[in-house]
């Protein structure tokens, strides 16, 4: 039989480091412990209608990073073919991780993109350093690239597997999130939602989703265009349900997915649980060659 | 008001008690009876026999368990009746995020199961509020989750809404922006995880003290023994 000292005891360890260590979780506990419906006053709830006309209208195009029967530049993970004069990028504490390279020529070949340069070698480097803060990937965007393999510099935090990508032209459209819009609050049935979500052809949600342009396959709800918005002025991004400042909504419309990163066993990648990586660009800054101000966000399950 | 000696605490009445035989009598019939019963059926007849019987026993003692815990502090017991009063307290923080649950749909029976479909759905019944992140707690989206059919993983009752992205953050890595690390296995556990679950684990960490603290059966037949039961 346990002594009703010893329960105490243990009851009273417990409370007490508990009281201690997580003081603030405790208050935040206590305080939601009512809520259970999350309130929200719906005004001008769109149509189904509406929103897909919408989402037809905004209908761009999205490569598909697929895997390359053929020799090619572009590619994911490996070492990069990156000039020997160019400095390997370097975080705070080691070297950058390589992600990705890609020859805007062969990309522009897949589908005429407005918004990017059309020569040119964009490279991209991880900083696990700076994971899931919006600096968190480095472009580098070079006129010439090498034809001889770069080895990592001793340090990096990983070394990702290698895969020669082709781009498969699709057809990509927002999603609810991406538009403002929330999907609970339109009182779609399932086919409606369903048939949203078929209006590009990018591939579904669940399965692995390398891409350049077109619009991002978020796991969570979020307006990325207004994160990237207000991460680029060191913002707060707005409370849900809030309005957004029509200044910020519009400066949103300028950023571009340069580039989405899914999880990949097959590359080695995982971002949180199965997450991805969303590499975004100004239209404006990309159209220059300008890659220093990219907002990378990540997303996971 | 009651007069046998357990109203007096075990002292000796000081006047005499003319209904003592008849109780006595009373008591004895009665074990008699009880004993011819279990011998018939070969086991204690006090025992429940069916899933009915059992769901029964089992609310009655989850709605019994304040007044259990009460009845231990007037005892004195003063942490038996802090253990029995929390465990109480989940069994019935349990009972009501199962049933609210159920009710509101925490199991998505037909399909689509693909996230954003599972997701929608959250909102709609209002387990998740609008942009709030929602975390695969129990089982993952991918490493060994990755051989779960979507059908299971995929389901509100699998899906914790996060009240902060910062915590959906911290539960996987640190937080750079604000300089905060990656929760803890505790942090992960209080913060990470539903309600449900935490008050389901106190429930069941609370009846196995309380397992431990009862009586050997060959103890029941005591006064005390018989009391606890009684009850």
């Amino acid at each position: 039989m346990i002594s009703d000292r010893l329960v105490g005891a243990i009851v009273l360890t417990l409370v007490v480091v508990f009281v201690l260590r997580y003081p603030q979780q405790i208050v935040r506990s206590i305080r939601r412990w009512g809520r259970d419906e999350p309130e929200r006053v719906i005004l001008d709830r769109p149509t189904f209608d509406e929103v897909a006309r919408r989402m037809r209208g905004l209908v761009r195009p999205s490569l598909l990073l697929v895997g390359a029967d053929t020799p090619v530049f572009s590619k994911l993970g490996g070492d990069p073919e990156l000039a020997t004069e160019l400095p390997w990028p370097a975080g705070e504490r080691r070297p950058l991780s390589f992600l990705a390279q890609f020859d805007l020529a062969e990309v522009q070949a897949a589908a005429a993109i407005d918004w990017l340069p059309k020569h040119g070698y964009l490279y991209f480097f991880f900083d696990q350093d700076r994971h899931v803060s919006d600096d968190m990937v480095r472009v580098q965007h070079v006129a010439a690239a090498s034809t001889g393999l770069r080895p990592a510099p001793k340090g990096v935090w990983r070394r990702f597997r290698e895969r020669r990508v082709a781009f498969e032209l699709r057809r990509s459209a927002p999603s609810l999130d991406w538009l403002g819009i929330y999907a609970s609050e339109l009182e779609l049935s399932d086919s409606e939602f369903a048939s949203l979500n078929g209006i590009g052809d990018t591939p579904p949600t669940g399965n692995i989703q390398h891409r350049i342009d077109g619009y991002p396959d978020e796991i969570q709800p979020e307006s990325m265009a207004i994160s990237c918005e207000c991460s680029f002025r060191a913002l707060d991004k707005p409370n849900p349900g809030a309005p957004v400042p029509a200044e910020l909504e519009a400066a949103a419309d300028d950023w571009r997915l340069l580039l989405q990163l899914d999880s990949d066993s097959g590359l080695k990648t995982e971002w949180g649980d199965g997450g991805r990586l969303y590499v975004f660009v100004r239209a404006q800054d990309a159209r220059v060659g300008d890659f220093t101000r990219t907002v990378t966000l990540e997303h996971c399950y | 008001m009651a007069s046998d000696s357990f109203a007096r605490g075990g002292r000796a009445r000081s006047v005499p008690d003319p209904d003592r035989k008849g109780y006595d009598e009373m008591i004895r019939h009665h074990r008699a009876h009880m004993a011819a019963s279990e011998r018939r059926s070969g086991s204690p007849n006090h025992s429940p026999h069916g899933a009915v019987d059992y769901l029964a026993a089992g609310i009655v003692h989850v709605l019994n368990g304040p007044r259990e815990a009460r009845q231990e502090v007037e005892r004195g017991h003063l942490l038996k009746g802090i253990v029995h009063g929390a465990t109480s307290a989940a069994d019935l923080e349990f009972g009501r995020s199962v049933v609210n649950g159920v009710r509101r749909g925490a199991f998505k029976i037909s399909g689509p199961h693909d996230w954003k479909s599972v997701r929608k759905w959250m909102g709609e019944k209002g387990l998740a509020a609008e942009r709030e992140h929602v975390h695969h707690w129990a089982i993952p989206q991918n490493g060994w989750g990755k051989a779960v059919p979507d059908w299971i993983k995929n389901q509100p009752w699998n899906g914790r809404p996060m009240e902060t992205t910062l915590d959906h953050i911290r539960t996987h890595s640190r937080s750079l922006k604000f300089d905060l690390p990656r929760f803890n296995a505790l942090e992960r556990y209080w913060n990470s995880t539903p309600r449900w679950w935490k008050a389901a684990n106190a429930s069941a960490a609370g009846h196995a003290v309380e397992l431990t603290d009862r009586p050997k059966q060959g103890q029941d037949a005591s006064p005390q023994g018989s009391r606890r039961h009684s009850r």
